[in-house]
């Protein structure tokens, strides 16, 4: 107790403010703290510990509100806590905290000039916007996009997200091919989705889902979990193709789950919804 | 559950493609029955949380007799193929629009006819009042109706201002392939349209193939037409409807009381679900104009000549989808609606 005052105290004396220690410490521990997200073995200890970070993260924000690392983090991070642990179950709270995520999104692309806006351009001024992106500007693409989509999936009458979905596609078309490999292949996943959901009317289109889904799934050799899992739910499920549905869903249970220990947790959950999908097969076909 | 009940319901989920015994036998054994039902819209959207919703409730008030599966999103293809599907047995039910419900029974059709109505409330009057002879039309054809689910009054989108029926010849303007509703329309006004399948329609307006189409607000979203077009047409061309219908063959094997708790719940939450359609066809026009869309008027002489152009379509539609007798009936309950708002003020 006595020695973190005289920290303190030296610390003030130096003319930093106790805030600013406090941030300084933060963006190390958001980098080596996420990745203890990600190689987490153990889901429900994941899904019980992430909204009191989430929430830790916004009280820093607060007093900080235009730091890049916590409003990546907190795009991230929210999107992950609702693909992973509340979009199957409590949907109509996912859709809330995918358009959170989706507005720390924002915030962090509008540091830049070029991306300032981005919800009210036409198509034609966001694609100018996006041809200017850089490698840099992929996480805070991906994540934005990812939020947008899913919440706009969990809302199909909505206006509004009706309105973010296309947005959504082309910020995730830059990104794929800016960085096709970003997140084990997640842009072919998200376009493997997009293409799955929607009736051909309304520009869903199954060979280009699977098209995705295969890219996603030989780039990652099969190790990342999830696109098996979605390319069961979103393109098998779509074309009643049962056998494929089955076979991926057996080889996402079957694979090992720590043969990507960089996406452990997602790896997990994979595992636990193709089970409950598993078991849901009768319902589909 | 017995041994036998147990069987039964095996045989009822392995009957996956089979006869329609197999999938519906709610008798006093009880087994279950299961209504296969087929749309277009997706998951998450709100028409398939209210079918979800009924499902819940029917099978909770069937103590589980009856209940539900859904393919949504057009997995089991396009409302023509719903309807052969449903036909051959291998669905029981559909949510459809116009194009599904003139493939069942075109009469029905007269709902979508061209500047019929001017708002909801007409609408719902005239739905009110003919409300069985559209339920005979169903039966005649082989289906029960659950409930009303309009798409919403349909608004010209397009690249260059319509204030007229004049304005619109000016465009290259889409009309669905196989529409007679759309194609009768603009043939009342002189405009030569371009006939492509639904599915080519967001490339068209791309390469400039077209630069005109109709829609309602909402699903001009839902088909990301509005991100290639500029202005919407205040004047609705016509108020698109929708319908949940299920086989007459699987409802008449259900017990009466099965029926009436079916027929209950659908027309309840399908009637809310139709108001709120309406809701965000609204909040999408606003999100639409807040989105730098413009909206453009009709002047009072171009409004005469839309309601012109609608009694010349809607009697060229006479023989082809419906009688006389039941266009006539049609604007006759309009007439009167009309004069009786028109004294009340």
């Amino acid at each position: 107790m006595r020695a973190h005052a005289i920290v303190l105290l030296a610390l003030m004396t130096a003319g930093c403010s106790l805030k600013s220690v406090a941030l300084r410490t933060t963006g190390s521990l958001l980098r080596t703290g996420s990745a203890a997200y990600h190689t987490e073995a153990d889901p429900a200890l994941a899904k019980d510990a992430m909204p009191g970070q989430l929430k830790l993260l916004e009280s820093l924000l607060q007093s900080s509100p235009d730091d890049p690392r916590l409003l990546s983090a907190l795009a991230e991070g929210y999107v992950g806590y609702s693909f992973l642990f509340l979009e199957d179950e409590a949907p109509e709270r996912a859709k809330g905290l995918y358009r959170r995520a989706a507005d720390y999104g924002m915030r962090l692309l509008g540091r830049k000039k070029r991306f300032r806006g981005l919800d009210r351009m036409r198509p034609e001024e966001l694609d100018t916007a996006l041809k200017g992106a850089g490698r840099g500007d992929v996480p805070a693409l991906y994540w934005t996009a990812y939020a947008l989509a899913g919440w706009a999936n969990l809302d199909m009458n909505d206006p509004e997200a009706l309105a973010a979905l296309p947005r959504a596609a082309r910020m995730m078309g830059r990104v794929l091919e800016l960085d096709p490999g970003f997140q084990f292949g997640g842009p072919d996943i998200f376009f493997g989705v997009y293409y799955g959901v929607r009736p051909r009317i309304a520009g869903g289109d199954p060979e280009k889902s699977k098209a995705h889904f295969d890219a996603a799934l030989s780039r990652g050799g099969g190790r990342y979990l999830t696109a098996g899992l979605l390319c069961a739910k979103y393109y098998a499920a779509t074309v009643l193709d049962e056998a494929l549905f089955r076979n991926l869903l057996k080889s996402v249970l079957e694979a090992p789950a720590d043969a990507l220990p960089e996406a452990r947790l997602a790896n997990e959950v994979a595992k636990l919804k193709a089970k409950k999908l598993l078991e849901k097969t009768d319902d589909l076909f | 559950m017995t041994c036998f009940s147990l069987l039964l319901a095996l045989a009822a989920g392995i009957g996956a493609d089979a006869p329609l015994h197999c999938a519906a036998s709610g008798d006093a054994s009880g087994a279950r029955a299961q209504i296969k039902f087929a749309t277009l819209a997706p998951e998450g959207t709100n028409a398939m949380k209210t079918m979800q919703s009924i499902d819940a409730e029917v099978k909770k008030q069937t103590s589980g007799r009856l209940g539900f599966k859904f393919y949504a999103g057009g997995r089991q293809g396009d409302e023509k193929d719903m309807v052969r599907k449903i036909r051959a047995g291998q669905l029981h039910s559909g949510g459809f629009t116009g194009v599904g419900l003139g493939e069942i029974a075109p009469e029905v059709r007269i709902l979508d006819a061209p500047w019929l109505f001017k708002d909801a409330k007409e609408v719902d009057h005239v739905y009110g009042a003919l409300a069985q002879d559209f339920e005979r039309a169903f039966a005649a054809n082989g289906y029960v109706l659950l409930g009303w689910t309009e798409v919403g009054f349909a608004h010209v989108f397009s690249n260059a201002p319509v204030r007229s029926p004049q304005d619109m010849k000016t465009l290259k303007i889409w009309v669905w392939e196989g529409d007679p509703i759309a194609e009768a329309a603009f043939k009342a006004i002189g405009v030569h349209p371009i006939p492509l399948s639904i599915t080519d329609v967001n490339t068209s307006l791309q390469t400039g193939l077209i630069n005109a189409v109709y829609s309602s607000p909402l699903y001009a979203m839902a088909l990301q037409w509005h991100e290639k077009t500029k202005y919407i047409h205040s004047v609705p061309l016509a108020n698109a409807s929708g319908a949940v219908l299920v086989s007459k063959k699987l409802f008449d094997t259900l017990p009466p009381q099965d029926q009436q708790i079916l027929l209950k719940v659908c027309r309840e939450k399908l009637k809310t679900l139709n108001e709120l359609t309406r809701q965000e066809n609204e909040k999408a026009l606003s999100t639409l104009k807040a989105q730098g869309m413009k909206m453009t008027d009709a002047s009072p002489d171009a409004v005469k000549a839309y309601e012109e152009a609608g009694r010349s379509a809607r009697r060229s539609l006479v023989g082809r989808l419906y009688p006389q007798t039941t266009l006539d009936r049609v604007e006759r309950t309009l007439a009167e609606y009309r004069a009786k708002k028109t004294k009340k003020k």
